[in-house]
Parts: structure tokens; C-alpha cells; sequence
């Protein structure tokens, strides 16, 4: 595909967001999202991506990103 | 021990017909209840959920461990307590609640609050351990203890308009709960996130509590659940289930304190 569109990357089935970048990463979305890495978890197309490969896992255009932290209540 | 029981009585033919003529219960379905041993750690929402269809069911053998009394608060959506039960403890009156419903099953109750002091007393011997509590001290220790002591947990929880429920029972293969959420007992600020500071739409608990008995049945009968290697994020607001993926994660402290006790 043509490296000058941005790539549409969708979050929680419920935010769009759109880069440039086509090096743009896992890390990049929750920095964008200023979203606090701590115990949040997060699945790219469905797949858990362990928290140390964040800033490896590089998207692709049309990537479902889930992100969610971890609920205590009972 | 308990020795295994390998035939049904008429009254449980007959208290059972209607999940014994499932095609893949049968007796021999029911047997494998009956002789099994869960173990309910919280008797709130979820914990009140999960022991009334276990215990209706005809789970052999079900122990409630909570330390906590039944407030008013408590009242729209822990169904199992009422008005009288206000200042009681909630495994002891959930007990009795359970008894009313089905006499035929062994139930055992610990009034306390499970610590690591207790932990191995109160889990041993169970062949599945059902997290349902309200606090992630004691999520982090019952998973830790499952993952060591080669225990299967199924835990679930619920906030808001949200729940999660995940299967442990193959941590090497598909990771533990700290593999998904990893650090979590370093973050205090998310030590918040139960239903006393966030609130909680009391339905939530009847959604994911009855996921969390389904699913849990299911195991105890020997069924597949995609809970073993996926976590369910239920949203109630879209009644959307999102089955995700889990995988070991390699910089896991519960799972590699394993390993390496392995190796020494
Ligand atoms: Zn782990």
C-alpha cells in the first residue's frame, strides 16, 4: 500500500485514530491515548501482546487494539 | 478421604433429570459433580451467584470462605441475603441459604478472611479454586498459590458495567493472571478498583457470576471452555463478549519463581 496514507488503527472498537508513522507501535497508541502502561493489558487483533514487546509491536493499517486494566470487584 | 461415589440415588435421578438429559452431561456427567471439590473464595455478588447454581447442581463438595458481614449496601445484589441476614457473616448465612436449596451436598464454611497464613489449609484438596473477591491483595495470592500448588483457578470479576473471567489451569501454555496484568502488587493506585469505591450495576454480578458458574461446570465436566487460553471481557453496557488470547508471558515473577524452583 502507499506509504504516504496514514494507517487507521482501531481502539476498543470505539476510537479511531490515524498515523503517519507506519513504524507506529503498541507503545506509541497508549502514549497517544496517555494511558498510564501499569497494569493495563493489551490485545492487538485479538492476541495478548506482553507488555515487554509493547514498543516492538509494530501495527498494521486496520489493527484492533483492545486495551483494559484489571477489575477487583466481586 | 472421601471415597468417589459411582452410582446416583433415585431422588438425584429425579433432582437432576433435567441437566442429566443434556447429551453431554448423562450420569456419568453428574457423577463427576458428585464427586467433585470446589472451593468459593467471596460470597458477595459473584461468589452468592456461582454457589447457588453449583450448589443446585449437585456439586459433591463446596467450601465459602469469606470473613466479611452482609451489609445493607450489599442487599440489591447479593440475592442470597436478606433484611435478616444484615450484621451476619455472608459464608455462614449463604451456607444455610444453600442447605434450603439442596441438603444432598457437603458444604463447608471459613468465616475468615483468606491470607497467606491460612491459604494452604483452606485450598488444599480442591480440584477447582473459583475466585470471586473484591480486592487484588488476594487475587495476586490465590493466583500465585493455584500456580504452585498445580491448582486450577477460574477467576472473575466485575466493575461498573464491565466483568473479566479467565480459566488458569495451564500456566506454562496460556499464563496466569499476574502474566496478563503483570505488576499489578506494585500498583497501588489500582488497588481502587472494586465495587466499594467504583460502584457496581448489581445485574453485572448475575451476568458474570452466571458465566463464571457455566463455564465452571463445564470444566468439572470435562468439557472444553474457552476460558483455558482466552479472558472474556464482558460489556454490559453492549452486551459484547470479547474472547482475547492469552500467552505466558516470560517476565511473569509467579510463573518464573516456578521455573526456577523446578530448577534448584
Ligand atoms: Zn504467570
Amino acid at each position: 500500500m502507499n506509504d504516504k496514507l496514514p494507517i487507521k488503527i482501531m481502539v476498543n472498537q470505539a476510537i479511531e485514530m490515524n498515523f503517519i508513522d507506519h513504524q507506529t507501535t503498541v507503545k506509541t497508541v497508549l502514549n497517544e491515548l496517555k494511558i498510564d502502561n501499569g497494569s493495563m493489558a493489551v490485545a492487538v487483533n485479538n492476541d495478548i501482546i506482553p507488555k515487554q514487546d509493547w514498543e516492538q509491536c509494530v501495527l498494521n493499517d486496520g489493527d484492533n487494539v483492545n486495551v483494559f486494566g484489571a477489575i477487583a470487584g466481586g | 478421604m472421601n471415597s468417589s461415589v459411582n452410582k446416583l440415588r433415585d431422588n438425584e435421578f429425579n433432582r437432576y433429570s433435567r441437566q442429566i438429559m443434556l447429551n453431554d452431561w448423562g450420569e456419568e456427567g453428574q457423577l463427576r459433580l458428585k464427586n467433585s471439590r470446589v472451593v468459593i473464595v467471596g460470597c458477595g455478588g459473584l461468589g452468592s451467584v456461582v454457589a447457588s447454581y453449583l450448589a443446585g447442581c449437585g456439586i459433591g463438595q463446596l467450601s465459602l470462605i469469606d470473613g466479611d458481614d452482609v451489609e445493607l449496601s450489599n442487599l440489591p445484589r447479593q440475592l442470597s441475603f436478606d433484611m435478616d441476614s444484615v450484621g451476619l457473616n455472608k459464608s455462614d448465612e449463604l451456607m444455610q441459604r444453600l442447605y434450603a436449596q439442596n441438603d444432598d451436598i457437603d458444604i463447608t464454611v471459613n468465616p475468615d478472611q483468606l491470607d497467606k497464613f491460612n491459604i494452604d489449609e483452606l485450598l488444599t484438596g480442591n480440584d477447582l479454586v473459583l475466585d470471586c473477591t473484591d480486592n487484588f491483595d488476594t487475587r495476586l495470592l490465590i493466583n500465585q498459590w493455584c500456580v504452585m500448588n498445580v491448582v486450577p483457578l477460574m477467576s472473575a470479576s466485575v466493575i461498573g458495567w464491565q466483568g473479566q473471567l479467565l480459566l488458569v489451569d495451564k500456566p506454562a501454555e496460556h499464563g496466569c493472571y499476574e502474566c496478563l496484568f503483570g505488576g499489578l502488587s506494585d500498583q497501588k493506585a489500582n488497588a481502587q478498583q472494586s465495587c466499594s469505591t467504583m460502584g457496581i450495576n448489581p445485574a453485572m454480578v448475575g451476568v458474570v457470576g452466571s458465566y463464571q458458574a457455566n463455564q465452571a461446570l463445564r470444566y468439572l465436566l470435562k468439557l472444553p471452555t474457552p476460558l483455558s487460553n482466552k479472558i472474556a471481557l464482558v460489556d454490559g453496557m453492549t452486551m459484547a463478549v470479547n474472547l482475547l488470547n492469552r500467552q505466558a508471558n516470560s517476565q511473569c515473577d509467579v510463573c518464573s519463581s516456578i521455573k526456577s524452583s523446578l530448577i534448584t
